[in-house]
């Protein structure tokens, strides 16, 4: 074998034009489906990411609140929540959780009564503290930056989205740019307007408040005043029209009174996303031993956007993957085909000293997976070297459905799954190819072959 | 039971299909070729010599007939046994030297022992030892491109040899080399027969080395006589 390998490593030699274009073909193949496969992972990591930052790996439920809970919240909390968290917390599956915090969604008419605007809103109950760590996670290493700086100057108000403040008229209070503030209704009279003046001048000079109506569980009208602090703005435009953060026990105050304290979701972040199916698996059990009427619900089914922005650039690489298989096979075969032509009478004479028909399959077969070794190869590091330095150049880019541009990255190193996995498939591919040039070249009468020259 | 002929051929027929035209290029053919002999086939160009030769170095198969090497029935064997038969019972010298030009002269002799997987003490012996007695020390070294024709062939006369194969083909190994070298190979091939006592089966043109064999046959038209005096 060794013996083989020597001569296939020399045969490559011979026509060294030849096989550096073969190798040419295979790196360049390698480049393209490594920059565009790290790439999607990037893309993919970091929706991931900001998915874990905000809403973690995994929720947990009441049975039916991801299916029915939107109509009716106060149906379906959790009660004694605390309890559950702790007793998870000490579980063997806590050792793989990150953080586990509870939120309250809530929903009602958020209004500003200076400038006489209202709109329904969307209320979420958070322990700051908490959303701070998991705005911490970085289990891709990606190095995102983060909302960090709003949750860490945060103190017991409300978070409003920009596209809610800009609706209720905050945009002045709030410092927002780019802002056109609702025009107020032509056909009030003067007196309301000197009023409503008066109350602006009142408004500016302290801090901007908006107050929240909800249906309490049990339906009666509950109102607060909420201080606002800053804007928070969502990715989601939807979302970001009616967002309005605030601490949970505001939020519990709004849904519950006085009566029992609840949640309806409790967010775990993981400490590795590889864990996401094992721990809902452990949670599932965890219920089930503790007769407890809850479900787990994984970050890709609360969060179905990723599912399709990763599906579409999955499509694209696998059509490029395809595409240069393809070329890959192409020359491959070509140049395979090539130098067994010109070898014909070698072939014959090696087989006339009596080597076997799989033993001049081996050659060439050797011959294809040098050739894709050596080309794949370098086509990693080209790739490691190409991505290194657009990393570290710090492009910029607007990922779908993503608000802000972030930094374009390519995250290879970080995926030596990938790397190895495309450097495998282009030598097999490489091998394949050389396989039909192979089988014919063995099959060949030896005196056919010995009368070429 | 062993005979004493290396080559036994029965009513060996072999034709060629070229379109329609069916090409007899051997009819008949009844011989034996004694062990340890140095035995030429001559004849005219189309005569069938080559094929003949191709048959007895079972690297091509005839249309009917059976064909006795080395007291093995090849008929029978298939293509891996066949290989492994030519392996160790068949060394073959070309017109064209046909050297591997990727190796050097001492990897192009060992090749046939690593064929037959000789362990390496064993084999570094006995190339060092066969490259001696072609001549050919000091450029073990070289590849193929960088030898004259002489040289060459005496590689590949190394070659045909180094597994002491029971029979040794050579379809005119002179025909490529002028008369001065021609000779020279000659007189090595004969003393190397001698030496490693071994039939040498070799096809010409060349009237003037007659006197060298130890038998002749002469083809013609693809029927074999037997004597000197059909030459001419
Ligand atoms: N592959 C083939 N296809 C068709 N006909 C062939 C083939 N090989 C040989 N022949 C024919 O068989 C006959 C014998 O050919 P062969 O090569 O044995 O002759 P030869 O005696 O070796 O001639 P030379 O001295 O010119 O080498 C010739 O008529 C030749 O045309
Ligand atoms: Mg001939």
């Amino acid at each position: 074998m060794l013996n083989s390998i020597k001569i296939a490593f020399r045969n490559t030699l011979r026509n060294k034009r030849r096989t550096l274009l073969s190798v040419f073909a295979i790196a360049i193949g390698a480049f393209a489906s490594l920059l565009i496969g790290s790439f999607v992972a990037s893309v993919n990591q970091g929706i991931q990411t900001q998915v874990a930052r905000s809403s973690g790996h995994l929720q947990i439920h009441k049975k039916g609140y991801f299916d029915f809970g939107v109509g009716s919240v106060g149906e379906y909390g959790i009660e004694k929540y605390d309890e559950i968290i702790s007793k998870i917390k000490s579980d063997e599956v806590g050792n793989y959780i990150n953080v586990i915090t509870p939120t309250l969604t809530i929903s009602g008419i958020a209004g500003n009564y200076a400038k006489e605007s209202s709109q329904t809103f969307v209320g979420l109950g958070f322990v700051a503290s908490e959303q701070l760590e998991m705005q911490k996670w970085d289990g891709y290493n990606l190095n995102m930056p983060s909302t960090d700086m709003i949750l860490k100057a945060y103190k017991n108000g409300g978070l409003i989205g920009q596209g809610l403040a800009k609706n209720l008229s905050f945009c002045k209070e709030l410092n927002i740019k780019e802002c056109k503030e609702k025009k107020a209704k032509i056909n009030t009279n003067p007196i309301d307007n000197d009023i409503a003046g008066f109350a602006i001048e009142e408004e500016t000079s302290s801090v901007p408040t908006v107050s929240l109506l909800v249906a309490s569980a049990k339906g009666a009208p509950n109102i607060i005043n909420l201080p606002l602090e800053k804007v928070w703005s969502q990715q989601n435009k939807e979302m970001d029209d009616r967002f309005i953060a605030m601490p949970l026990k505001t939020a519990q105050m709004l849904l519950y009174g006085k009566g029992e304290k609840r949640v309806n979701t409790i967010n775990i972040q993981l400490k590795s996303p590889d864990d996401i199916a094992l721990v809902s698996q452990k949670l599932e059990q965890f219920f089930s031993l503790n007769h407890l009427d809850l479900e787990v619900i994984k970050l890709d089914e609360f969060n179905p956007q990723i599912n399709k922005v990763v599906g579409m650039f999955t499509v694209i690489f696998a059509f490029v993957s395809v595409v240069i298989g393809l070329i890959v096979i192409f020359t491959i075969s070509n140049t395979m085909t090539m130098s067994i032509m010109e070898r014909f009478n070698e072939i014959g004479t090696l087989r006339s000293m009596g080597l076997r028909r799989a033993g001049v399959r081996t050659y060439f077969l050797l011959e294809g997976s040098i050739i894709g070794i050596f080309g794949a190869t370098f086509g990693v590091f080209l790739s490691l070297l190409t991505t290194t330095i657009i990393n570290n150049v710090g492009l910029m880019w607007t990922p779908p459905s993503v608000a802000e541009p972030t930094k374009l990255v390519f995250n290879l190193l970080g995926n030596p799954s990938l790397i190895f996995g495309i450097w495998l498939f282009l030598i097999v591919v490489s091998v394949l190819s050389s396989l039909l040039p192979a089988v014919r070249a063995s099959r060949m009468k030896i005196v056919d072959a010995l009368k070429y020259d | 039971m062993k005979s004493d002929n290396i080559v036994t051929f029965k009513n060996i027929h072999k034709s060629y299909l070229l379109g329609e035209h069916e090409i007899k290029a051997l009819q008949g053919i009844n011989f034996c070729v004694k062990k340890e002999s140095f035995t030429f086939i001559v004849g005219k160009s189309g005569s069938g010599k080559s094929t003949l030769l191709n048959l007895i170095g079972a690297i091509d198969t005839p249309t009917k007939g059976s064909i006795m090497i080395n007291n093995t029935s090849i008929d029978e064997l298939n293509d891996d046994e066949l290989s492994d038969f030519r392996a160790s019972n068949i060394g073959h010298i070309f017109q064209n030297f046909n050297l591997m030009p990727v190796l050097n002269v001492y990897e192009n002799i060992e090749y046939p022992l690593l064929m037959i997987n000789q362990p390496k003490e064993q084999r570094e012996a006995k190339v060092n030892e066969i490259i001696k007695a072609v001549g050919l020390d000091g450029l073990e070294k070289h590849i193929p491109s960088e030898l004259s024709g002489g040289q060459r062939q005496r590689v590949a006369i190394a070659r045909a040899l180094v597994n002491e194969p029971a029979l040794v083909l050579a379809d005119e190994p002179t025909a490529n080399l002028d008369s001065v070298t021609s000779a020279e190979i000659l007189s090595l091939m004969t003393k190397m027969q001698k030496e490693y006592k071994t039939t040498f089966l070799f096809v010409t043109h060349d009237a003037d080395i007659m006197h060298m064999a130890d038998e002749i046959f002469v083809l013609k038209d693809g029927k074999l006589t037997r004597g000197e005096e059909d030459v001419k």
